[in-house]
């Protein structure tokens, strides 16, 4: 290869990661509606602040207890977000002190990669109804001289909306191996596919799942025999196949019923608040 | 809170902690150091604290089981605030007992890790001028003795007295899981960091199920579940393993000039 195109090859190159790039960064937001007619407030503030006093490598209590950061609980209020089924952490794109400090984390969602950008999101507790949705953003503690956080700009990512399904599975045994056919998993985005650990004795049971599609669909599961409920491992564990155990052989009378969520709406929140007083 | 409140939650602590913390010791065998302070800081001030958290070094720190009362006589900092704790934050925390977390130190030195609360420095603070106070830590001796409550079916949900267990300051329920009689759990209270082990054993002495004590910090009751071979019957028993003696130690401490975060 001559030296023009080596130089013409590296341009393109770098066109072509700046292309990327741009595109991966909006990528998030884009498949969410904006709702700007959401009312944010700050809830509460907590500011937590460690340091390590032993001298240096004598005792290393690094991972012992609680680490620095301020946490900043946002509750929100609006007609675009009834009906809340999930939040995500606040995604925070400016925070600064009253001593000109940024308070943004290095490794922020909002300066992450795309790909890496995907929030966690929460089920809401709808307990309580009169409460109005809460999340928080994650910031950097800010020095001890501050007295406030001059001004906060970000974006929450929220579910709402949606209708709760239940799928019934029957005759388990005779459904291991395979992908279930269901249409309301068909309508929900997501495929899942079940097995069972066979050698778990006659009074235990592991069921195997793996999901692709859209899994967050899936919001629980139980198992019966019969009409009773069977007690199960609280939840699926983060690896491929997830694991339940259940405290019950699976026999052809074992049902599953998994708990979906069809046609929800997936928004933003943007919110911008100012002079916000540190404890 | 209310005075009524307050006094039935000093009276339950103090119920709590009668049968570990006794008589108490008060020798060099145990020092404190300074190891981390975390201040929680809370637009509402009344939910903030700060916790200190000590390592507590020497020899006795192999046998130390769990520590309680974590006393502060006095403390302030640089812009004239008391942090001695409220007597809420004194019941609630710091005179709970608590396992023992222990460290490794480079030079080898046994240690472990307590805890306890102070009120939160100003944010105008830069330093906490003094902290004195107290903790107290529990030893245990390394020999054993074994007790044995025979035929274990008599136990199941009754509360009956045992002399051996009594002797101990110990009590003991069972219980059966959910009618399945190969199930059994067991909640030892009374005074249950002497207990190292519990064992169902058979008629002739092998061990049919080891229990493990659920993880917790809080030492006031220790919670084992076994899952048998068989249904439970009047042939097992159920074995303690438990220290003979046990012994309280106080270490004291006082810190100048404590850099706050």
């Amino acid at each position: 290869m001559n030296r023009r195109a080596v130089v013409e090859l590296a341009i393109l190159s770098m066109l072509i990661c700046g292309v990327v790039r741009a595109e991966s960064a909006t990528m998030p937001r884009d498949t969410a509606t904006r709702a700007n007619d959401v009312k944010v407030s700050v809830e509460a503030v907590f500011d937590t602040r460690a340091a390590d006093l032993f001298p240096p490598g004598q005792v290393d209590l690094k991972n012992w207890g609680t680490r620095s950061g301020l946490a900043v609980d946002l509750q929100f209020q609006g007609e675009a977000v009834k009906n809340v089924s999930e939040i995500g952490p606040a995604m925070v794109f400016e925070a600064t002190d009253d001593l000109n400090e940024s308070l943004v984390k290095e490794r922020s969602p909002a300066t992450r990669p795309a790909s890496e950008a995907k929030p966690q999101m929460y089920p809401v507790d709808t307990g309580d109804a009169a409460r109005p949705p809460t999340t928080f953003a994650r910031l950097r503690s800010p020095g001890r001289r501050a007295t406030k956080i001059v001004r906060l700009r970000g974006e929450i990512p929220v579910i709402a909306g949606g209708e709760r399904k239940t799928v019934e599975i029957t005759d388990l045994p005779s459904r291991f191996g395979k992908f279930l056919d269901d249409p309301t998993l068909t309508q929900a985005g997501v495929k899942v596919w079940i097995d069972a650990h066979k050698d778990r004795g006659a009074k235990f049971a592991d069921l195997l799942f793996k999901f692709s599609g859209n899994e967050s669909a899936i919001r629980d599961f139980k198992v019966f025999e019969g009409n009773e409920e069977v007690p199960t491992g609280s939840g699926y564990g983060t690896h491929d196949p997830k694991i339940i155990s259940v405290e019950h052989a699976i026999t052809k009378q074992t049902v599953l019923r998994l708990f979906a969520v069809v046609n929800e709406k997936r928004l933003t929140v943007p919110f911008d608040l100012s002079d916000i007083p540190l404890p | 809170m209310k005075p009524k409140d307050f006094l039935c939650l000093a009276v339950a602590g103090l119920l709590t902690l009668a049968p570990c913390y006794g008589g108490a010791d008060t020798n060099d065998q145990l020092q404190a150091a300074l190891a981390k302070i975390t201040e929680t800081r809370d637009s509402k001030p009344e939910r903030g604290s700060t916790q200190i958290v000590l390592t507590v070094s020497g020899p006795a720190a192999k046998r130390a089981e769990a520590f309680a009362n974590f006393r502060v006589d006095q403390a302030a900092d640089d812009a004239g605030e008391n942090l001695v704790p409220s007597d809420h934050l004194t019941l609630a925390i710091n005179t709970r007992i608590n396992d023992v977390f222990r460290v490794k130190r480079s030079d080898g030195v046994p240690s472990f890790v307590v805890d306890g609360l102070i009120r939160t420095p100003s944010r105008q603070a830069t330093k906490i001028i003094r902290l004195v106070g107290q903790v107290q830590v529990m030893t245990l001796s390394d020999e054993n003795q074994s007790i044995i409550i025979p035929k274990l079916a008599n136990y199941i949900a009754k509360s009956r007295a045992n002399k051996d267990l009594a002797s101990k300051k110990l009590t003991l329920e069972i219980g059966i899981d959910n009618g399945d009689k190969t199930r059994l759990f067991t909640n030892v209270g009374g005074n249950p960091a002497i207990v190292r082990k519990l064992q169902i054993i058979d008629d002739n002495g092998r061990v049919l199920e080891e229990g493990g004590f659920n993880p917790g910090f809080t030492l006031n009751t220790k919670s084992c579940f076994f899952a048998l071979p068989r249904d439970v019957d009047d042939r097992m028993s159920l074995k303690f393993e438990v220290a003979v003696s046990q012994k309280v130690i106080t270490v004291p401490f006082d810190f100048k000039d404590i850099p706050l975060p």
